[in-house]
């Protein structure tokens, strides 16, 4: 039996109260207190400061009026429709009828394979290619949300000189003037970008470097890895990034990487993790992970076991557990006198760690995400010894997703600071936002006389560039990809470019004087470089076609291969951190480097850990924040030595955190953000996100630290200080959270906590899920004599990435609603990522659950409706129908998984542009309607319509229907199908031992089923 | 003489409010029911005379009914397969089918015109259903739904008028009628959930 007699809690405040029983719950703080006061003291103050706003009865009763005769008018009347037939219908051009492209998503240089959904002619959704092999169908958040971007209408729509729109022409024939110019003097030309993983683009600025002596491409990364590459340059002799094989590890040992949430490549390591946990009844193989961190991210939340410790700790944590596994002991120190004993990671914890990766050798893995190069020659030295190399790490078939090198970077500012630099293409990112050293580059790149931009929308780079050339969105674009050496995608557009954009490969091309379409050139350099690699026999033509269709194909056979010597590292001069607080800047889930921070999904989307939307909070340890004097929203003055930035921020108290350590997320004060203000409903009283012509949070690259020229993400000396004030954060986590005063609990017993998991061990002896019988019904039971949908979510599986939650939003049209709204608890997401918090014997544990409409057999919802707007259909479906629903909301205090969500406003886009992501299958709902989860009714309805079509009547496959949220998933956690047919895969899930239900002794009947989660504790 | 009768106020606001929504009424549309619209179209084409007495299959024209949601309105394309040979016979015809070579863009003699600009036809759009419903004629006809069940007999129209009211009463008789009598002697089913039209 799993032990459901665990406390779980969802913040600080929460912990703090079931410890003290005099303090107050949080959700009775909501329900009775704070909540409602902040609500209604803005409200009244608001009505107070302004006088305009004042209302009396006379003006009440004129609004009125008003209201009234505006309602009537509006039924009056129609403008007659017109229907605009094509003039020639494109051959697979039906009406209503999706056409997916397979194509590569360009949300970030991971190079996921993706299909873009296009209804009549524009993309409207995202969907991971399921035959792809980095993939395998699911995209993050980030990715999801990506297809918002091609309907910015902040692009840039013409190439501009200057700052004045110009033309084609005219800006090729400045540039070609300039660049020829630049050959002449023989000047020193520079091209800057992220890593590019599009094999034929790199060709083409390798061609363009070579046909300017004295040019050079430099490239950086936000979120580098660049002290890795540099780590094999000296172990390996060549400059890789290995390929994680997290589906061959039996034993992982993470440092300060995210690999489940935002490391080089989360959807791709997700879903092979979760490869090697795979349980089946009481079956099923299980990696061990040990996580060291020192805030806490999704994948510290997933480990087995987890430690933390301060960021400048990481490389001396990774020495010791070196040592343990035989490394020279001088690593740590002088012969048997190491180092101080690592503060945190207790030597105990290495033991364990040692033990259980001698004992998985070639299973086992370790990464680490420091940029310290000491942290990453030890790190290859380790796995190096426990001949991982080969099973667990790829250099033959190395990763190309970060190619950046941070000396080239720094070696780059130090030119541009001395002037020496004569000309600069940033080809691709935004390095005066995204670098540590942005102010520095800002001000080298006033002395570049020649500066062009490429970037799609102005941001603080393009803004300080003398020519712009917009780049084509990636949903515009030919290109291709190159993620892993030799697998090769193909990247096709979706549509044609909306603007007056060109392809950075067009671009390119044109200014070394060879016109030529993107697809041309690129179909020039497949004819070359892969076809006859790849091409398998068959006509090029032919093989464009498939691999188009496929959107992808290996080329096998094209290892590059790091030489087989392995060079033993020296690792030296190793010292103890100084004592005193650290700062962190991480990457949050879906935002990470801020590269979509103009994505409004993105900034809504609740991180999965703190459950914070919108807002940039420093996480604080609880007992250092007892100790510092802060409470929860206090805005504090955040420094650091060596620096005189200050940032202003306010406290999130975050379980999980190191106690030495302030986690600060990056990502924030980009360019574009100050649009935010223009977000959320239209009314009287409307909170703004940020003011006009505000950025949306700061900017935190001014407090990295950039010394020995790979700047670190953290800083050491860091202090704060409060400013007096305190915000409420747009927090989600405690939103409507059901509190029974002890009066009212059931006599019944003890409840059974929302979240179920058990250990390994446990699990292994033969334990399973508790389920409560629930007592009889005074209702008749709904007989469902079809199909029954139903949907099983595995928590083992589900890491809380929040992929779902995008990808329902996108999928179903749910608005934004602002971070005002987002504080009296409006939100719409219909599916969130709950979590939860529990001590366990050696530290905090943390569960995620997704949490959507259970679809239950007895509904509180539906009884309580006085129109019959919610009632269950014939397959189990609780339906909403809006076109009933007159908005009492009956039914969403009446739920006790608190899924439903109302319509307070109608809730604009930002844009008008932006609105053409909609999903047509979707209604728009309207002001004052209720709404929540309906397992993709428009997906089960389109894939029964297209069985008819098939001529297979009502007959259909097992995984035929895939939700949004099942779709997306990297973990697969979600499946969904008919479980009233025993040999549906959600069925098998529903039966399994780790299945439970949530609030099962509640007799609702839920349709979703959860399997508990299980820790390989040792 | 003053009234000051609360009793009094109280009723004639009343009547006013309710004498007021009397008037509105007519003017307020339910969404929806529009039989009976019939609005002119930029070309005068015959359903009467194209499917009626030329017995042109519906789905020549229409023909993602079976494959999609949309019935769809044809390509102007699709109209010159035939009408680059048929010129009309009435001056009427002529007139008409000189509208749509214009079009087209194509000149007097259904020839490509260099000066021609191609526009589509925009036609007006009778059978509008509200935003909150979804129907999807592939899955109708497909199981043998004709298109008079709705349309009426728009074989005989020469302007098309909306025969059905479309409202949710005249989809669920049916919906009711074939679930329990079958369609065309074949069993059916036909579902009433919400769902089947509304999400």
């Amino acid at each position: 039996m799993p032990d459901t007699k665990k406390t779980y809690y969802k913040s600080q405040a929460e912990r703090e109260a079931l410890l003290d029983p005099s303090l107050p719950m949080p959700a009775q703080m909501q329900e009775s207190g704070v909540m409602e006061e902040s609500l209604a003291g803005g409200l009244a103050g608001l009505l107070e400061q302004s006088n305009e706003l004042r209302m009396d009865r006379a003006a009440f009763l004129k609004l009125t009026g008003f209201s009234f005769a505006a309602a009537a008018l509006a039924g009056c009347g129609k403008a007659a429709e017109k229907a605009l037939p094509y003039l020639v219908q494109p051959e697979e051009a039906i009406p209503g009828v999706p056409v997916f492209y397979a194509s590569v998503c360009g949300g970030c240089s991971a190079g996921c394979g993706v299909l873009a959904k296009d209804r009549d002619g524009r993309p409207i959704k995202l969907e991971g290619n399921p035959k792809h092999p980095l993939n395998h169908g699911a995209l993050c958040g980030m990715g999801q949300a990506s297809v918002l971007g091609l309907y910015d209408t902040h692009r840039l729509k013409v190439p501009q000189i200057g700052g004045q729109d110009t033309d084609w022409a005219s800006l090729d024939a400045a540039v070609m003037g300039a660049l020829k110019d630049l050959r002449a003097k023989r000047g020193k030309l520079r091209i800057l970008s992220r890593s590019l993983i599009s094999p034929a683009l790199n060709a083409q600025i390798a061609s363009f470097v070579a046909a300017h002596p004295g040019a050079k491409h430099v490239v950086y990364d936000p979120l580098s890895a660049s002290a890795i590459l540099d780590a094999h340059q000296e172990t390996h002799g060549r400059r890789v990034l290995p390929h994680y094989r997290f589906d061959q590890a039996e034993v992982i040992v993470g440092f300060d990487a995210d690999f489940l949430g935002t490391w080089i490549s989360p959807v791709e390591f997700a879903g092979a993790y979760q490869s090697g946990r795979k349980l089946r009844g009481h079956e099923g193989r299980f990696s061990k992970h040990f996580q060291v961190e020192s805030g806490l991210t999704v994948t510290g939340s997933k480990a087995d076991e987890r430690a933390t410790v301060r960021p400048s700790e990481m490389t001396l944590a990774l020495a010791h557990l070196a040592v343990k596994l035989g490394a020279p002991s001088d690593w740590t120190g002088r012969g048997a006198n190491p180092i101080g004993a690592v503060n945190a990671v207790d030597s105990g914890r290495l033991d364990a760690m040692a033990k259980a990766l001698k004992a998985a050798g070639s299973k086992g893995l370790v990464v680490c995400g420091s940029q310290d190069l000491k942290a990453q020659l030890i790190t290859n030295w380790i796995n190096h010894r426990l001949g991982a190399y080969g099973t667990t790490l790829d250099v033959k078939r190395p990763s190309l997703q970060r190619q950046g090198d941070d000396l080239a970077v720094a070696a780059l500012i130090e030119e541009m600071g001395k002037g020496q630099v004569q000309g600069l293409i940033v080809l691709d990112g935004d390095p005066v936002a995204e670098l540590p050293q942005g102010q520095a580059f800002a001000d080298g790149m006033k002395k570049v006389p020649f500066t062009v931009s490429l970037a799609l929308a102005d941001d603080d780079t393009a803004s300080l560039c003398g020519f712009r050339a917009p780049d084509n969105h990636w949903l515009e674009s030919w290109s291709d990809a190159e993620p892993i050496a030799g697998m090769v995608g193909l990247a096709q557009p979706a549509i044609r470019p909306l603007y007056k954009t060109r392809q950075a490969l067009e671009s390119l091309a044109a200014w070394q004087g060879k016109d030529g379409l993107a697809l041309d050139l690129l179909k020039a350099f497949w004819k070359s470089h892969v076809f006859p690699a790849a091409g398998k026999g068959l006509f090029f033509d032919a093989f464009w076609d498939s691999t188009l269709q496929a959107g992808f194909v290996d080329k096998a056979g094209d290892a590059q291969g790091a030489s087989g010597d392995f060079r033993e590292p020296k690792i030296g001069g190793l010292k103890a951190s100084s004592d005193g607080m650290e700062v962190a800047f991480y990457p949050k889930i879906a935002l990470q480097d801020g590269r979509h921070a103009v994505n409004p999904w993105i900034q809504e989307l609740p991180d999965p850990i703190n459950k914070i939307s919108w807002d940039q909070t420093v996480a604080v340890n609880a007992d250092t924040a007892k100790n510092l004097g802060l409470e929860e929203g206090d805005t504090v003055r955040l420094s650091a030595q060596g620096t005189g930035t200050v940032l202003e921020l306010p406290v999130h108290v975050q379980p999980g955190q190191d106690p030495r350590t302030f986690s600060v997320p990056m990502g924030y004060g980009r360019a574009g953000t100050e649009r935010f203000h223009d977000i959320g409903p239209r009314w009287l009283l409307n909170v703004p996100v940020v003011d006009k012509g505000q950025r949306l949070g700061v900017n935190v690259a001014a407090l990295a630290d950039p010394s020995d020229g790979r700047p670190k993400w953290h800083r050491s000396g860091a202090s704060v200080s409060k400013t007096g004030d305190n915000v409420m954060l747009a927090c989600t986590q405690i939103h409507q959270t059901l509190d029974l005063p002890a009066y009212m609990v059931p006599q019944a017993g003890p409840r059974v906590p929302a979240v179920q998991e058990m250990t390994l061990e446990e699990f292994r002896k033969g334990a399973e899920a508790e389920r409560m019988d629930p007592a009889g019904s005074l209702y008749k039971d709904r007989e469902f004599t079809g199909r029954r949908w139903a949907m099983a979510v595995d928590l083992t599986a589900c890491n809380g990435c929040s992929a779902c939650v995008i990808a329902c939003q996108i999928e179903n049209n749910v608005p934004v609603v602002g971070r005002e709204e987002v504080r009296r608890a409006h939100e719409m997401h219909w599916i969130r990522i709950d979590r939860y918090y529990h001590d366990g014997p050696d530290g905090l544990e943390t569960i995620s659950q997704p949490m959507m409409c259970q679809q239950c057999g007895h509904a509180p919802c539906e009884p309580v409706c006085p129109v019959a707007a919610t009632t269950t259909n014939a397959e189990g479906i609780n339906q909403q129908v809006y076109n009933r629903c007159v908005g009492t909301r009956y039914c969403a205090n009446n739920c006790p998984y608190k899924v439903r969500r109302f319509n307070w406003f109608d809730y604009p886009a930002v844009s008008g542009s932006e609105t053409l992501t909609l999903n047509p299958d979707v209604t728009v709902r309207s002001r004052g309607v209720m709404e929540k989860c309906n397992f993709c009714v428009q997906r089960v309805q389109e894939q029964k319509a297209e069985a008819k079509r098939a001529g297979r009547g009502d007959a259909m496959d097992d995984g035929e229907i895939k939700t949004a949220c099942q779709q997306t998933c990297p973990a697969q956690a979600i499946t969904f199908g008919d479980i009233n047919d025993p040999k549906s895969a959600v069925s098998l899930l529903a039966g399994d031992v780790r299945a439970f239900k949530v609030l099962e002794d509640l007799n609702t009947r839920p349709a979703v089923s959860y399997l508990a989660q299980v820790r390989n504790k040792s | 003489m003053p009234v000051n009768s609360p009793r009094l106020t109280a009723f004639l606001m009343i009547l006013i409010l309710a004498a007021l929504c009397l008037f509105l009424t007519p003017f307020v549309q339910t969404p929806g029911r529009n039989n009976g619209y019939s609005p002119q179209q930029p070309i005068a084409f015959s359903h009467r005379l194209h499917a009626g007495m030329l017995q042109i299959n519906c789905q020549y024209c229409h023909f993602t009914a079976e494959r999609g949601p949309h019935a769809g309105f044809p390509a102007v394309a699709t109209c010159l397969n035939c009408h680059r040979f048929v010129k009309g016979s009435t001056p009427f015809n002529q007139g008409e089918i000189q509208k749509l070579y214009k079009y087209a863009g194509l000149d007097a003699d259904g020839n490509p015109d260099p000066k021609g600009n191609p526009q589509p036809i925009p036609w007006v759009k009778i059978h509008v259903l509200p935003a909150f419903v979804r129907f999807d004629h592939s899955r109708h006809i497909t199981q043998g739904v004709t298109c008079q069940t709705c349309h009426g007999p728009i074989q005989t129209m020469d302007q098309v008028t909306q025969y059905s009211s479309l409202a949710m009463g005249f989809c669920v008789n049916c919906h009711r009628d074939v679930d329990a009598n079958g369609l065309h002697g074949k069993k059916v089913h036909a579902s009433l959930d919400c769902a089947v039209c509304h999400y």
